[in-house]
């Protein structure tokens, strides 16, 4: 039972960015938080992370509560977040050169990560250097290097063209079947929340609350064309009424 | 694109290899422009010199006010092979250069530190910056008087005179280099389990040097006018002094050769600086 968020309220001065929030993360599951912008569910992907502490209530990981970010919660934000001045394979062994000394890196279990991304070849190349997607490729293993407890996903694919959204969605179903890691990714996007997620939470806005939580009726592998089946369109209907309430 | 990967631990996947791997080239499609605009700066400089030959030829104003460009040319070489007024040119060029160098390195090496830690600690920054705030709008002629009384005529008035003209420059670009640093970079570092001093080592650091370069690029004119400023009114060497002792004996041609030299080691110096920084921040503009 990594992630227990039990009874979570967050103010910013007078607005109520969220309202008694509770909700429990099984370990190996994929969540998706989905709602309409403002409803706080990058607020509460930032005190999941540490970034930011509740105003009510608490945030567990592994009974433990969380105070500060750490490596065991690596957030991947919606701008891949890059450092220029590092090629692509110091970019992804950033996290590991900051928890050891230089020749403690596995540096394998690196170019292991850019295999599993698709872009070898490319180790030596500067982030500007690369498209929006492999960017943020680049940003997802240089979280998953750190084996974090849970991946923490801010509207990863946002930023990006649809064809490459599209693109980046089926990558990151094929890599989730690989290491089936704790995932919470937060979007608007109705479609992606479902084709992704085991477990889908939506929020309703002013103030955040949660509105629906439930499984996704889907088999894996997911693949696009199951957006087109019974069970997804069931939940489709639900998740557009309350975000159009 | 179906999920091929799922059993293959280590093979490569079609599904997620790169299949958008176009590499920007920004310089490619102005290439053709470049030529256009280099060839005209070429022309207005020929240009120019052609219409300031012809009206020195005129005679509308006397040749000791506006000596021709080929006198100017005439007085460049003989000051190359004789010098003037007891100095060689390259002598005043040298002197004037290691002034240069030892002022701006001096502020380039106190300023960014003291910029990095003001940006940093909020006590130093309400130390500094008072004294910063008031040295910055005074004018560095202003000094000259004072330095003289203090320090005479020798080398360290005038490289002092460069160090606190250009010093304010480089502080200030460093902090605003350092506060300019995308939040999304320390969020990210954070995440990653960095510590703050690791973050301002590896994140912070590298973020603000392409600022702390654009304050060497600026502060290097501010060094020049400092310098010539000094060398103008307490030197009995250099550049600035070639300029003011010709001008004395109306050798205006002289005078123009030591504008002329000044304005362009200025702006080779500037180059240099330029060079350094796309070598050191090659992602200038494009991280």
């Amino acid at each position: 039972m990594p992630i227990v968020i039990d009874h979570v309220s967050k103010d910013f001065g007078a607005f109520h960015a969220l309202d008694d929030v509770s909700l429990t993360i099984e370990d190996g599951t994929f969540v998706t938080i989905l709602g309409s912008s403002g409803c706080g569910k990058s607020t509460l992907l930032n005190m999941i992370a540490g970034l930011s502490s509740p105003t009510r209530g608490r945030l567990m990981l592994d009974g433990i509560k969380v105070t500060k970010p750490g490596p065991d919660r690596v957030v991947v934000f919606q701008q891949p977040g890059l450092y220029p001045w590092l090629s692509l394979r110091d970019n992804i062994a950033f996290g590991l050169r900051m928890q050891s000394a230089a020749r403690g890196i596995d540096w394998r279990r690196v170019d292991e990560l850019i295999e599993i991304i698709g872009l070898r070849g490319f180790e030596q190349h500067r982030p500007y250097e690369l498209s929006g997607g492999m960017q943020q490729r680049v940003a997802i293993a240089r979280a998953l290097v750190m084996a974090p407890r849970v991946l923490l996903m801010d509207e990863p694919f946002g930023a990006l063209d649809a064809q490459t959204r599209h693109t980046m969605q089926q990558f990151l179903l094929d890599l989730w079947d690989r290491i089936k890691a704790t995932v919470v990714f937060i979007t608007h996007d109705i479609d992606e929340a479902i084709l992704l997620a085991d477990r889908l939470v939506v929020m309703s806005a002013r103030p955040g609350q949660i509105a629906l939580e439930t499984t996704v009726p889907l088999m894996r592998p997911r693949h696009w064309d199951m957006s087109l089946e019974p069970g997804f369109l069931d939940l489709k209907r639900q998740a557009m009424d309350i975000l159009s309430a | 694109m179906t999920g091929s990967a799922t059993n293959e631990a280590n093979t490569e996947s079609p599904a997620i290899q790169a299949d958008d791997t176009s590499i920007a080239d920004p310089a490619a499609p102005r290439s053709g422009w470049r030529h256009v605009s280099r060839l005209t700066t070429i022309l207005v400089m020929v240009g120019t010199l052609i219409v300031w030959q012809i009206v020195s030829d005129l005679h509308v104003f006397p040749p000791i006010a506006l000596p021709s460009p080929i006198m100017v040319w005439a007085a460049f070489t003989r000051l190359l092979l004789a010098g003037y007024g007891g100095h060689s040119l390259v002598g005043d060029i040298w002197i004037s250069s290691v002034r240069i160098g030892i002022g701006f390195a001096g502020a380039v090496v106190i300023g960014v530190p003291v910029g990095l830690v003001m940006a940093r600690i909020n006590l130093i920054f309400r130390i500094i910056d008072p004294f910063l705030q008031f040295v910055r709008p005074v004018p560095p002629l202003a000094y000259i008087p004072l330095l003289v009384v203090w320090f005479g005529i020798g080398e360290l008035p005038k490289i002092l005179l460069i160090l606190i003209g250009t010093i304010p420059v480089i502080i200030i670009g460093t902090m605003s280099g350092v506060k300019a640093t995308p939040p999304l970079r320390i969020s990210v570092a954070k995440t990653l389990g960095a510590t703050e001093r690791q973050i301002f080592r590896h994140v912070i650091l590298p973020s603000a040097l392409p600022e702390i370069f654009t304050a060497m690029r600026v502060g290097i004119g501010v060094a020049w006018t400092c310098l010539v400023a000094a060398e103008l009114i307490a030197a009995s060497e250099g550049l600035g002094w070639l300029v003011q002792y010709a001008g004395q004996a109306l050798q205006v041609a002289i005078v123009i050769v030591g504008i002329i030299i000044i304005g362009i080691l200025g702006y080779a110096m500037e180059l240099l600086i330029r060079l350094v920084e796309r070598w050191a921040v090659p992602w200038h503009g494009r991280g």
